[in-house]
């Protein structure tokens, strides 16, 4: 076999592009709902419009909780065993600097308890201007894409 | 962690008992939460409102009976120990045939006192589940009886000849399309249509025949279609009494002891409800009265 002596593969590691992490979090979102939060759409079926506007059920309410504890297990889980979730893997990011602790830290935004659902808008919005999310920044923790050249 | 020494099946391996683990956790949880988070009402009555249109099928609308939904609701009231009658809450004009001949089975089948008040309209479709209770009531003023089978279709044949598109379909079977509404209808293809209707209008006149307990010649002349207030209902056998919601407590207490504490089984639309609108057959139609779906 003939050596080419060629020089070795260099790895640039940059934050991860937006487009990347949206598709990512979407994947997700889709494999939350089709394998794994199933169960619930028999709750959510059982609670009236009127009920669910006036904040009336106590399933809508544990429903809600219980579907974000699970949300925020399973991104944390993946992030801190594996550094990436399934849409992560699908779409070449991966985490870094996480821990237990700090997986869970980063990804708090999924409690349905004040202060924590403002960081809906505020995580895309620091997202867009710092290419990076403010829980990211605050756990010192990065999501980032690996481009060999 | 050591995440870059992971193989991809590795990873894969993770995932598939991540996601295992999370979908177990989220179904106990689900269970629990359908367990314990339905409110619970105490009583001994269910009134069971039939408000809206009759059609067959499922899912809830407002203005639409589902026979899916009160045959369900009268499942839950014959399979609940508590509950020791039915109190049929009407506000109907009647609806699909298929439905109300469903809901007025479900009603006979019943193995606890049934007792429809008629409130507004009770009429056709309506009427026919009302008839199939052990005991009716009607207001004095209410609108009832309507004994007759419409069939409605609309016809584009003409609209289609004006503007000139020629309708083609072939068919195998000489009426594989009675009933389609890109031509007129010919005078065979009616008198086909109007036999079905007679057949339905007689299995109507057979339901209020055992149900009331009537003779033949008695319901053929309240069948032909007409409408009863209330009091004439009464003199025409069709209820059995005048009044309200006090007089279906009064009678079951009268005649079965049954001291009246109301269990109301309601429905709003859900949000999956809302969502994906409701699950019936688009094709029957919403006309007052015993319906049938004329279009194949």
């Amino acid at each position: 076999m003939v050596n080419l002596k060629l020089p070795k593969q260099r790895v640039h590691i940059q934050d991860a592009r937006i487009m990347r992490r949206f598709l990512a979090f979407l994947v997700d979102l889709l494999v939350l709902d089709l394998f794994i939060l199933g169960g619930y759409e028999a709750v959510v079926s059982s609670v009236s419009l009127q009920q669910a506007f006036s904040g009336t059920s106590s399933a809508l309410t544990a429903a809600a909780v219980t579907i974000a504890l699970i949300a925020l297990t399973y991104f944390a889980l993946f992030e801190w065993l594996l550094g990436q979730t399934p849409g992560m893997m699908m779409l070449s990011i991966e985490t870094q600097g996480v821990t237990l602790w700090k997986s869970f830290a980063r990804n708090i935004y999924f409690l349905p308890l004040f202060p924590f659902p403002l960081l809906w808008v505020l995580e895309p919005f620091h997202l867009i201007w710092k290419k990076t999310r403010l829980l990211e920044l605050m756990t010192k923790t990065r999501t980032i894409e690996r481009i060999s050249y | 962690m050591k995440k870059k020494e992971t193989s991809l099946g590795a990873k894969i391996g993770v995932a598939i008992i991540i996601i295992i683990g999370l979908s177990i956790v989220a179904s106990m949880a689900a269970a629990v939460i359908m367990l314990f988070g339905g409110s619970t009402s105490d009583g001994n009555v269910a009134i069971i409102p039939v408000e809206g249109i009759l059609l067959s099928g499922d899912g809830y609308a407002r203005g639409v009976v589902t026979s899916d939904t009160l045959t369900d609701d009268l499942q839950v009231a014959a399979d609940d120990d508590a509950i020791e009658a039915v109190i049929l809450l009407i506000n109907s004009p009647g609806g699909s045939a298929v439905a109300s001949d469903e809901i007025a089975a479900a009603v006979e089948d019943m193995d606890k006192p049934v007792v429809a008040v008629i409130r507004e309209v009770g009429a056709s479709g309506a009427y026919w589940v009302a008839s199939a209770s052990d005991h009716v009531i009607a207001n004095r003023m209410s609108v009832t009886g309507s004994i007759g089978v419409i069939g409605s279709y609309l016809s584009f044949g003409k609209f289609l000849e004006h503007w000139n598109v020629t309708y083609n379909q072939l068919t195998a079977g000489e009426r594989k399309d009675v009933g389609t509404p890109f031509r007129e209808l010919t005078s065979q293809e009616q008198a086909y249509l109007k036999k079905k209707l007679d057949a339905i209008h007689w299995f109507f006149k057979q339901a209020v025949m055992e149900n009331r307990n009537l003779s033949e010649e008695a319901v053929d002349e309240l069948a032909e279609g007409q409408w009863f207030l209330g009091y004439e209902a009464l003199e025409a056998g069709l209820v059995d009494e005048l009044g309200s919601m006090n007089e279906a407590e009064a009678w079951l207490n009268s005649t079965h002891d049954i001291q009246v504490e109301p269990v109301w089984y309601t429905h709003e639309p859900s949000i999956i409800d809302v969502l994906s609108s409701l699950k019936v057959n688009p094709l029957s139609s919403l006309d007052a009265g015993v319906s049938v779906p004329m279009a194949r």
